[in-house]
């Protein structure tokens, strides 16, 4: 089997690798999109690879083979060796408690998130006010009305000492920063990534890049929507700093220092080049994988024909035996 | 007009926030000051009244007009729900967006320095 099948293996690789520091060379509404579609089609091909290469191999073992009509003088030709398909097949099994365990985490935030949701659609106003003395607001998605189902409405939920502590002009940069993670769902984008990353545990980084992305994507809306990148800057210190005490302080994922210092900067540049060249990666990713599965179907297709052909000539030759036998009876 | 451009809902939000920023009742000439933006007086006033309505504001009478204040949240469910969100965000939400995460002390003195020193 030729490159093909290994192709998307090395861009879960490299997007599990590579991908955080891709999302922040790309514009953030540009790196949200290309990060989630580039994590599932690498999620979904690179599975695909180590199945293809596992089940090449498995179909070997004679029981497998005359079950299914395989020819064996085909088979051991295969285009897969036995220890490729063994250390595919070993791989797969590495990643399922990963996947298992990422599954989980990902089944109990979305219930989570659900539940929040509903609790707050029978709320009147498309704000609610939570006494707390943390500095925090969330934008807690809408889910559209399904066939059992009433709509459940968007809401953005703010604590009252984050409303203290900003002003009246950064409380609006602050609502529009909200307001764009729910115009544009991000939490679509997120769930969609973890999902991939559930797939190929290889991607366990994707969802938090993601994260990063889609907060600096909300922070560039809303840097456009009040006309001003530094109000919103100056919304996200003073709101991170009022925290400080409370806060476990150096976390892996945090965020706040990076987008406080990319407001303060010139809007991102768009990065055309860098963004072709990733749309392009994605796509021979998924010609690669359909290029490896057709050509696995042509070899189980000629390992198919090849048990026909040798079981008729099977049959072929019962019956010249049986007219041989007959041939002295006769004369 | 200035307001054209804030999304639906934009109004009322900012009209709320600003009387839980103020911590004190607020007449629809002190919130029209407050919120900025050109609002009309009327404009408040209306988004006033359909909050009341809505019964997360109360009011009392403070001469000529009303001063509102907003309600406070009991213990209900989208507290609680909310509350368990807030006590988990330390970790990473997997599909729920916050303003905030935590931050180093690298980052608040980087702030600090950014944003001179009254952020």
């Amino acid at each position: 089997m030729n490159v093909n099948v290994y192709l998307p293996l090395l861009a879960a690789l490299a997007l599990g690798t590579a991908g955080p520091t891709l999302g922040r060379r790309l514009p953030p509404a540009v790196a949200t999109v290309l990060l989630t579609a580039a994590a599932l089609v690498t999620a979904l091909t690179s599975l695909a690879s180590l199945a293809l290469l596992t089940g090449v191999v498995v179909l070997r073992l004679p029981e497998f083979a005359a079950e299914d009509r395989l020819s064996d003088a085909v088979l051991v030709h295969g285009p897969v060796s036995p220890l490729v398909g063994t250390v595919s097949g070993l791989a797969l099994l590495a990643l399922l408690p990963f996947a298992i365990r990422a599954g989980i985490r990902l089944w109990r935030e979305s219930a989570r998130t659900y539940r929040l949701a509903k609790a707050f659609s029978a709320h009147p106003a498309s704000i609610a006010v939570i006494q707390d003395p943390r500095a925090q607001a969330f934008a807690v998605p809408g889910i559209p009305s399904l066939p059992g189902h009433a709509a459940i409405p968007t809401r953005i939920v703010a604590t009252d000492s984050l409303l203290r502590t900003l002003d009246e002009d950064q409380r609006r940069a602050m609502f529009a920063h909200e307001q764009a993670h729910l115009h544009h769902r991000h939490h679509l984008y997120l769930l969609l990534t973890n999902l991939a990353a559930v797939a190929n545990p290889l991607l366990w980084r994707l969802p938090d890049a993601v994260t990063e992305a889609t907060e600096r994507w909300a922070d560039e809306d809303a840097a456009a929507a009040v006309g001003n990148r530094e109000v919103l800057a100056r919304a996200l210190g003073r709101a991170a700093l009022s925290n400080l005490p409370r806060t476990i302080p150096a976390m892996a994922q945090a965020h706040v220092g990076k987008r406080v210092r990319a407001l303060m900067a010139p809007p991102p540049p768009r990065r055309r080049a860098l963004a072709a060249i990733v749309g392009i990666a994605i796509a021979a990713t998924v010609w690669a994988s359909f290029q490896s599965a057709q050509e696995a179907d042509r070899f189980f297709d000629s390992a198919h024909a090849a048990w026909h052909i040798a079981h008729e000539r099977n049959d072929e030759d019962t019956h010249f035996v049986v007219a041989d036998l007959g041939s002295p009876i006769r004369s | 007009m200035a307001t054209g451009r804030r999304p639906a809902g934009a109004l009322e939000q900012e009209v709320l926030a600003t009387l839980w920023a103020a911590g004190h009742p607020l007449t629809p000439a002190a919130v029209q000051e407050q919120v900025g933006g050109g609002l009309a007086y009327t404009t408040v006033k209306t988004i006033l009244d359909r909050l009341h309505d809505k019964k997360m504001l109360t009011r009392v009478r403070e001469g000529k007009a009303y001063a509102y204040t907003p309600v406070v949240e009991q213990a209900d469910l989208a507290a609680e729900a909310m509350r368990a969100a807030l006590e988990g965000s330390s970790d990473r939400p997997a599909v729920l967006s916050k303003f905030l995460d935590e931050i180093s002390a690298d980052d608040a003195a980087m702030i600090r320095e950014l944003l001179g020193d009254s952020p």
